[in-house]
């Protein structure tokens, strides 16, 4: 597609500048020594943002705009976005794109955090600008349309609907029956008027769709007031509570309060302990009290995804949970070393030399949960639990060489309840590795939205128009009939494709 | 006994072969109505096509059976769900518009996507991850499959008139984008809601939700053009294709992209690189398949090149 000067993209045609010099040019009959008034830089900055309206309400304009938005939002979407600091360079992104693409390109045009660079807020702003102003003008249009001020037409009139026919009839009686069935009966109002033996009939079907679309563009203004004032006003934060602990958020202000963190499994999806180990558990779920200001005990609810804790105007959410398992190492009897197991990382024996390497795959603690005969839930508590696959002694003088193996706990599968010990030599050292105990955590995110009421709102209306609007679509007919000496001619015209379709469909079959 | 498959799994599986067969039957049937004009055949089609949708209904319904869950997280539950949705919505157009070219090649979409997902994805019922369980779930896959249906066979339309420019079938393609697009906008929502009632943010720029906005932007624009400014014809098709591929883009394409990009996101389906790109192959070849209809359409050698409505 070529785009000239003048192509009708439903740009203006006469661009501001050349306005505003036609305005300033002095008379071309010079006999009057009156002149134009000169424009002022207010006067420019007026015509300058008329234009800027005009063209933001131009309906191809805001389709551009729709395409730009979904183009830029493709880089958004297809790249990795937010993987390091702006103002640093992303070893990983580098790998993955070139140096060269990634350095000159994607860094400098903020390709890696789209969403939040300068230029698509731009697109965005305009955008909704442009939504705005369609929608004020369509208002008015709309409105205008919802007053009837002339119901007369012309057979040009009538085909100007671009979808029309014709029938005759024998008499007034039966063609206004045929309105009836055709027109009245596929949800048209009619306004008539009678001139010169002439009939005019203007219809109208669905205005109020018209009303649900502007309504619908209206929305998207909502959402963005409420996205930034969400944006401006809303709170965040991080609830890391160990069992038996409180989080407030200040003084003041009542607690919440960890009272139990579990994992549930399903007794028919995890048959047996190794499937802890091989699945997501089923559920996640914290049961806290809430207390207020002076510590009394208000209310007690269990947080799980998708049902959060509503409390002073705060909304708490299971995000995730941290374990903290502690074992003790034994040398020949006697305590040698205390520590919290992290995955992957190598512990000292004691004061030796020799680094217990311990990796574990997951801990689980929690509930394995089943139905009775009756159908009643029944729940079986399961201790602290983890999985050790490996573990290697290893003498960090001589590197990473593993020096000797060790047997798994239990049955070999390397299942380690809370309690439970390990043994093994090495040397002529008897040493015990002791699952002692576990504290676990439960992580809310804590969060405050004043602008999400606004954002569903319009969401609401959104959805309303939207429907409303496209499936109920509005249209106008005009009908005009008039009579050739015993016959009446009806002349049909409207707006919908398929009513017209579907009134020939209905001709056709009485004929 | 311990080792034998329940029977409902059977009676889904069963239901399921058998739908294909019938479909792929039907899409003859009515091509040999296109070719030469019997009448007959058009409604054996028709019969074969309700048959076969009644089996994939079945299939669902087995499944949700020995399942105990609605089927639409897993990728073989959500793929069967479009499909089934499809072959719906098709049967609609066929009922109010009289419109045969629907049940034709949407029988033949499925019938191949159906066979596809028999071989390529994982049969077994999984497990319902802690983040899907919510009363949010069936209603926002829902809506967001009705809407991929219908911009679905509204793009075979599409297709078909740029090969045949027979005026009706972009006039079809169009109501079906309009009847998907307020389901699109309801998906997006309802998943906005249910994302600020599971993790307190109703927009994450997801690459999901940023695929999906992408896909709504697509054809708003369309919608624009066509309502607004009176675009028919070549201009019109080209866009609804246009939105079709951002469509594809946004169900099955972005996984693939997330897991060559390793992207992080919340939609991403398990399945293997490879299987998605297999799937990508296959929309190309029915789209191959539907630009052929669309030259027989043209060489006039149907009933359907003047009036795709029927008595």
């Amino acid at each position: 597609m070529i785009l000239r000067a003048s192509d009708s993209f439903g740009l203006r045609r006469n661009p501001p500048i050349h306005r505003i010099f036609k305005m300033t040019e002095p008379a071309k009959n010079n006999s009057s020594k009156e002149t134009k008034p000169e424009l002022g830089l207010f006067d420019i900055l007026i015509i300058g943002f008329k234009d800027l309206a005009d063209l933001l309400m131009d309906i191809r304009f805001a389709a551009i705009l729709l395409l730009v938005m979904a183009f830029a939002t493709l880089f958004g979407t297809v790249l990795p976005q937010s993987t390091a600091p702006r103002d640093t360079i992303d070893p990983k992104m580098v790998e993955a794109f070139g140096e060269n693409l990634y350095v000159k390109l994607i860094k400098p045009l903020g390709l890696d955090h789209v969403f939040s660079t300068i230029w698509y807020r731009f697109v965005l702003l305009l955008l909704v600008a442009s939504v705005t102003l369609c929608a004020w003008a369509r208002t008015k249009t709309v409105a205008a349309l919802s007053k009837i001020k002339s119901v007369l037409t012309s057979e040009k009139g009538v085909q100007s609907l671009k979808n029309y026919g014709a029938s005759q009839f024998p008499d007034k009686e039966s063609a206004l029956k045929w309105i009836e069935k055709e027109f009245k009966g596929r949800g048209f109002k009619f306004f008539s008027e009678e001139k010169d033996g002439a009939h005019h009939f203007l219809g109208r079907k669905n205005l109020a769709s018209k009303w649900m679309l502007v309504a619908m563009h209206y929305s998207f203004v909502l959402i963005l007031i409420g996205a930034i004032i969400g944006g401006l006003f809303g709170w965040k934060d991080m609830a890391v509570i160990r069992e038996g602990e409180t989080w407030s958020r200040g003084d003041g202000f009542g607690s919440v309060k960890l009272i139990d963190y579990w994992m549930e499994f399903n007794a028919e999806d995890f048959p047996d302990e190794l499937s802890y180990f091989m699945k997501m558990p089923s559920d996640y779920k914290s049961r806290v009290q809430t207390l207020d200001a002076d510590g009394n005990v208000l209310n007690e609810k269990i947080i799980e995804v998708n049902y959060p804790l509503n409390f002073e105007g705060l909304k708490f959410y299971q995000t995730a949970w941290a374990f903290e398992p502690l074992f003790a190492i034994y040398k020949n009897g006697e305590l040698a070393n205390r520590f919290m197991v992290e995955r992957d990382q190598p512990f000292k024996l004691g004061d030796t030399d020799i680094v217990l390497f311990v990796p574990y795959e997951q801990i689980i603690s929690g509930l394995k949960v089943s139905k009775n005969i009756d159908g009643q839930r029944t729940e079986e508590k399961i201790p602290p639990t983890c999985i050790i696959y490996e573990m290697k002694l290893t003498d960090q003088k001589e590197g990473e060489t593993p020096v000797e193996p060790v047997k798994l706990a239990g049955n070999g599968t390397g299942i380690f309840k809370e309690g439970e010990k390990i043994d093994f030599n090495f040397g002529e050292d008897k040493y015990e590795l002791v699952f002692e105990s576990m504290d676990e955590y439960t992580i809310l995110e804590v969060k405050r939205d004043p602008g999400v009421g606004i954002v569903f709102f319009g969401f609401l209306i959104c959805v309303i128009g939207a429907s409303w609007g496209l499936m109920l679509p509005y249209g106008t007919a005009r009908i005009l009939l008039t009579r050739n000496v015993n016959i009446w001619h009806l002349d049909w015209g409207v707006s919908l494709a398929g009513t017209a379709d579907s009134i020939r469909r209905s001709a056709n079959k009485n004929d | 006994m311990e080792g034998q498959i329940p029977p409902l799994v059977n009676a889904e599986f069963l239901s399921f072969r058998i739908a294909y067969i019938v479909l792929l039957v039907s899409t003859l049937t009515y091509l040999v109505y296109w070719f030469f004009g019997f009448k007959p055949f058009r409604l054996i089609g028709k019969i074969l096509f309700i048959i076969g949708t009644i089996l994939v209904t079945a299939s669902i319904g087995f499944r949700y059976g020995h399942s105990g869950r609605f089927p639409l997280i897993q990728s073989y539950e959500v793929f069967l769900l479009l499909g089934w949705m499809m072959l719906l919505i098709a049967l609609g157009a066929d009922r109010f518009a009289k419109n045969v070219f629907a049940t034709t090649f949407t029988s033949f979409f499925v019938a191949v996507a159906m066979l596809y997902i028999e071989g390529h994805f994982e049969r077994s019922v999984g497990d319902v991850v802690p983040a899907l369980q919510s009363h949010w779930l069936e209603f926002h896959v829902a809506t967001i499959m009705l809407s991929y249906a219908a911009v679905s066979v509204g793009f075979l339309g599409a297709e078909a008139y740029l090969v045949s420019r027979i005026e009706w079938l972009e006039e079809f393609s169009y109501k079906l984008t309009a009847f998907g697009f307020p389901f699109l906008t309801i998906g997006i929502v309802s998943g906005s809601i249910w994302a600020q009632e599971a993790w307190g943010t109703w927009w994450a720029w997801d690459p999901k939700e940023t695929a999906s906005l992408i896909m709504w932007l697509v054809y708003a624009a369309y919608l624009h053009m066509r309502l607004v400014s009176g675009w028919r014809g070549t201009k019109a098709a080209w866009m609804n294709i246009i939105g079709f591929l951002s469509m594809l883009f946004c169900f099955v394409g972005l996984n693939w992209i997330s897991q060559i990009f390793k992207l992080q996101s919340e939609h991403v389906y398990s399945e293997g690189t490879s299987k998605m790109a297999y799937f990508l192959y296959m929309i190309v070849a029915i789209a191959v398949v539907v630009f052929i209809g669309g030259m027989i359409l043209r060489l006039g050698k149907t009933k359907l090149k003047n009036d795709g409505n029927q008595k």
